[in-house]
């Protein structure tokens, strides 16, 4: 349990993970192993289910700590967390007495996880009388505080999965000696909750492990592209959405995003066209909300992808599409040494043939065109569901190590504002945040984005600091008023509604260019210009 | 009879007519110890434990009038008879046992029960009323062991060393920072400490304290800085990034609280008594009422109410009773106005040479 609660406390402080999984492994079974994995890396088939209510938790500690309930719910007001709540008070109570012997002890102290988890279950199913809580609180007590409060979480249904999972199979991976992309490929198509599930993942590699193996490809960002290669690129539309890949298994399709969040199951739509690929078969894509012709807000796909299982109703809401961006492997065949202009060819006879007809998984357009062509496409490439362009070398492999997809993000929105708030902690090497406003309606200032202001030097931070002190008004902790002087320009990326929001708008990637003080607050850019803007890029792209 | 009044100075002795702890200037102090929400400057005369009287004059000036009682010694003040006895707060932190008319009150001040190298322990002192702090008076409040919660400090050290990172330690200048330094495995390299740590340090030297070297050379990476809060961000400790802070307190027991102080780790370790530890206190102080002060005093006179102990809150620092209303003539016999004693005198002026002869045997009995 020691090492249980060390890799608890490595994932809460994000310190030493790797490493703590590696110990954790060294000296778990394979039912605790799995249990750990659910409960502080998640997934799995069983969402944790409440087995204990808070009230029950209530009266629970009030009897086996023999304080009134008043003052067992006041101490867990003080924490916002019943389930660590419960495990501070559950250290008051005195260590339950060892019966027989120090193996007895060690069982108590050391005990597996899962089996105590078990015994808490099994007790709480029982009729609830004075005897059982006792008994429940002394099998909690006898755990450290850090374990008490996971398995409490557990109990509660309110386990907080926080973890990392590759942090979770580079640990495994150094203990049982199987490469990470093979860990990876069996975590995400075998998902039971099982000591047996854990057994596979961990046995020796087969002869089809490469099957449904991919490598991890970033998309590096740039901020400017080589012109005289123009001849050797391929565009396509840099699809606002989730990255997954979709593998062709025996047993089915199986879907896999970055960070591994089983999608199995969630987009029975897709998997309809893609039974009909060849088994083996991987493609690369971008899941979007709606469709290419018309995509969706990537909030309605994450409000999707949040439900475990896509019902009829919901896959109305909210269509998906597989957008398949290259393909890794052709049934059986690796085609990632081949080029891109290969690849795509044989993407887009799968498109014409098996996909066909495929509604729910479509084909990234590609544009080969000169560089010129190329700069007009990307001057179209802020639309809702696109941000940018991608550019890919004709002749690259699909490799991680040779490479280089480019995004080319779109032309940034410049637009001046006043500063009107700023928060200030006392760490002078912190950073100085700035709530940024522009005219509204009726001349008011509307608060419309926040960026962290930069300095090229101390002295342009101390005459910053001096600027703040003569023009604050008031001052709430941290936050100055300002009196409305400083002008300031600034750009962001991209808009998103926001009707929660006082500008009704949302920024992305806002960023402070530069202060202006050849400008007055009378010429700064009024709300309605902002929204005009909005309304421009959001023109449908069909 | 009430020994000790809540007033808005602070907790007040009618009889003595000295106050303890008080929050603003007066003429007469007994000073619990020296945290500035306990000693204020401008006060006429000071009583303190000698080993307090360093830091009182580190925080207070040279120039105060302060005086020392030794532990466990006993001086008559107007017919009241005043002893210190350990708290093990910080160093000099006293319980201040206040005898009249043989009823016993005792005024524990800040205390702890954990073991502290650096202070003496606080010891039981048996009472008619007990005025206790309970600035942690909650069942969720329950301390580590101090050696277990030292080994999570000198393990992240440790990890912090090895990787080049420094350890940035956040306490309060006075108490905490000492006990820490006098704790810490000294082969995990330098300790730099704070000034405002460092004028501390020089009092606890002063009265007696040993604690190891500290560098004096700027923190650089991978060193263990001990540093209060206010000073994270500022230049001086610029120079030992990379590093990692952690907050060493008892509020550290919560994540909430955690979060609030925005750092990355918390280590808990308080200067204060915990649940249990406050509950094992007034069951042996034997009290017949208990007043409850700071932090959750309604929580804790409510508890005791329902177990059958008669618990009051002690409020000071807000107008609840003027001391001139009071009327001593009901409850000292030896009011200003009839004793020759001088218009202001001094917590030393009012001595009882009879009263020290008795120095062990001050207790009430039955107590």
């Amino acid at each position: 349990m020691r090492r249980f609660a060390a890799l608890v406390e490595a994932i809460e402080t994000s310190a030493g993970v790797v490493e703590a999984w590696t110990d954790w492994f060294r000296v778990a079974g394979s039912a605790d192993a799995m249990l750990s994995i659910r409960l502080l890396v998640g997934g799995g088939k069983e969402r944790s289910r409440r087995r204990l209510t808070a009230a029950r938790l209530r009266r629970l500690l009030g009897t086996a700590l023999a304080l009134p309930e008043w003052l067992i719910e006041r101490s867990l007001g003080e924490s916002d967390d019943a389930a660590e709540g419960g495990a501070l008070l559950l250290s008051a109570m005195p260590f339950p007495e060892v019966e027989a012997g120090e193996a007895a002890a060690s069982e108590r102290t050391e005990g597996s996880l899962h089996r105590r988890l078990e015994r808490l279950t099994t007790r709480l199913d029982e009729p609830e009388s004075d005897e059982t809580d006792c008994a429940i609180a002394a099998t909690l007590r006898e755990t450290d505080e850090t374990t008490r409060r996971v398995l409490l979480r557990a109990l509660l249904g309110t386990s907080r999965p926080t973890g990392s999972m590759r942090a979770m199979l580079t640990g495994l991976g150094r203990v049982c000696g199987v490469p990470i992309d093979v860990l990876e490929d069996r975590t995400a198509r075998d998902t039971g909750d099982d000591a047996a599930t854990f057994e596979r993942w961990i046995a020796p590699c087969a002869a089809d492990d490469s099957i449904g193996r991919w490598p991890r490809v970033p998309l590096t960002m740039i901020d400017a592209l080589p012109t005289d290669r123009d001849e050797a690129w391929s565009a396509e539309w840099n699809w606002v959405g989730l990255r997954v890949r979709l593998v062709r298994h025996r047993s089915g399709v199986r879907w896999s995003a970055d960070d591994l969040e089983p999608l199995t199951g969630k987009l029975p739509e897709a998997c309809e066209g893609a039974e009909r690929l060849a088994v083996g078969t991987v493609l690369d894509g971008i899941l979007i909300a709606g469709s290419m012709a018309a995509p969706r807000p990537r909030g309605d796909l994450e409000r999707r992808l949040a439900r475990r299982r896509s019902t009829a109703a919901d896959r109305r809401a909210v269509p998906v599409t597989f957008v398949a961006i290259d393909l890794l492997h052709d049934g059986l065949e690796d085609r990632r040494r081949e080029t891109w202009t290969e690849r795509r060819e044989r993407l887009e006879q799968l498109f014409a043939t098996t996909l066909a007809d495929a509604a729910s998984i479509a084909l990234s357009p590609a544009f080969r065109e000169s560089f010129s062509k190329l700069q007009e496409r990307h001057r179209e490439s802020r639309r809702p569901g696109i941000d940018g362009l991608v550019l890919k070398p004709l002749e690259a492999p699909y490799d991680p190590e040779t490479i280089r997809w480019f995004v080319l993000p779109p032309q940034p929105f410049r637009w001046t504002a006043v500063l009107r708030l700023v928060r200030q902690t006392g760490d002078v090497a912190s950073t100085i945040e700035g709530s940024f406003s522009v005219r509204g309606v009726g001349g008011e200032f509307v608060p419309f984005a926040q960026a962290p202001l930069s300095f090229g030097s101390d002295e342009e931070r101390t005459e910053f600091e001096a600027l703040l002190k003569r023009t604050t008004i008031a001052r709430f902790g941290p936050v100055r008023e300002l009196e409305p002087e400083q002008v300031y320009e600034l750009e962001c990326a991209g808009f998103e509604p926001a009707p929660r929001r006082r500008s009704g708008l949302a920024l992305r990637g806002v960023r402070v260019i530069r202060r202006c003080d050849e400008r007055t607050v009378d010429t700064i850019d009024s709300l309605a210009d902002l929204q005009a803007a909005w309304r421009i890029t959001s023109i449908d792209p069909t | 009879m009430n020994l000790l009044v809540p007033t808005e100075r602070g907790l007040y002795c009618p009889v003595g007519d000295f106050h303890i702890d008080p929050s603003r200037a007066v003429p007469r102090a007994i000073v619990t110890h020296a945290h500035a929400d306990h000693a204020v400057k401008g006060c006429g005369k000071y009583l303190a434990a000698p080993d307090c009287l360093p830091l009182l004059r580190h925080r207070l000036g040279r120039g105060i009038e302060a005086e020392g009682l030794e532990y466990g010694r006993s001086r008559r003040v107007r017919g009241v008879r005043i002893s210190l006895h350990p708290a093990g707060h910080v160093l000099g932190s006293i319980q201040v046992r206040l005898e009249c008319r043989g009823e016993v009150w005792v005024a524990t001040g800040d205390y702890k029960r954990q073991p502290d190298p650096t202070c003496r322990p606080f010891e039981p002192v048996p009472c008619h009323v007990l005025l206790t702090e309970t600035t942690f008076g909650l069942p969720i409040y329950v301390w580590p062991e101090a050696d277990e919660e030292l080994q999570r400090i000198e393990s992240w050290r440790r990890r912090n060393r090895e990787r080049g990172v420094s350890s940035l330690l956040l306490v309060y200048s006075l108490g905490k920072a000492q006990r820490l330094l006098a704790s810490l495995a000294p082969d995990l390299g330098p300790i730099h400490v704070h000034d405002a740590i460092a004028g501390v340090n020089a009092a606890y030297r002063e009265a007696g304290i040993e604690l190891p070297t500290t560098a004096i050379d700027p923190p650089s990476a991978g060193s263990t800085v001990l540093t209060v809060p206010q000073a994270v961000g500022t230049r001086w400790l610029a120079a030992a990034a990379p590093y990692e802070t952690a907050y060493v307190s008892g509020w550290m027991r919560t994540r909430r609280r955690r979060q609030q102080r925005g750092t990355g780790r918390g280590f808990v370790m308080s200067d204060h008594v915990d649940w249990p530890a406050l509950m094992r206190t007034i069951r042996e102080s034997g009290a017949e009422r208990v007043g409850a002060m700071h932090g959750s005093t309604a929580e804790v006179v409510r508890f005791l109410r329902e177990q059958g102990t008669e618990a009051f809150e002690v409020r000071t620092g807000r107008p609840q009773l003027d001391p001139a209303t009071i009327d001593r003539a009901e409850s000292f016999d030896e009011s200003p106005a009839s004793s020759n004693a001088p218009a202001h005198p001094s917590l030393g002026e009012a001595d009882d040479a009879a009263d020290d002869a008795d120095d062990g045997d001050d207790r009430p009995e039955g107590v």
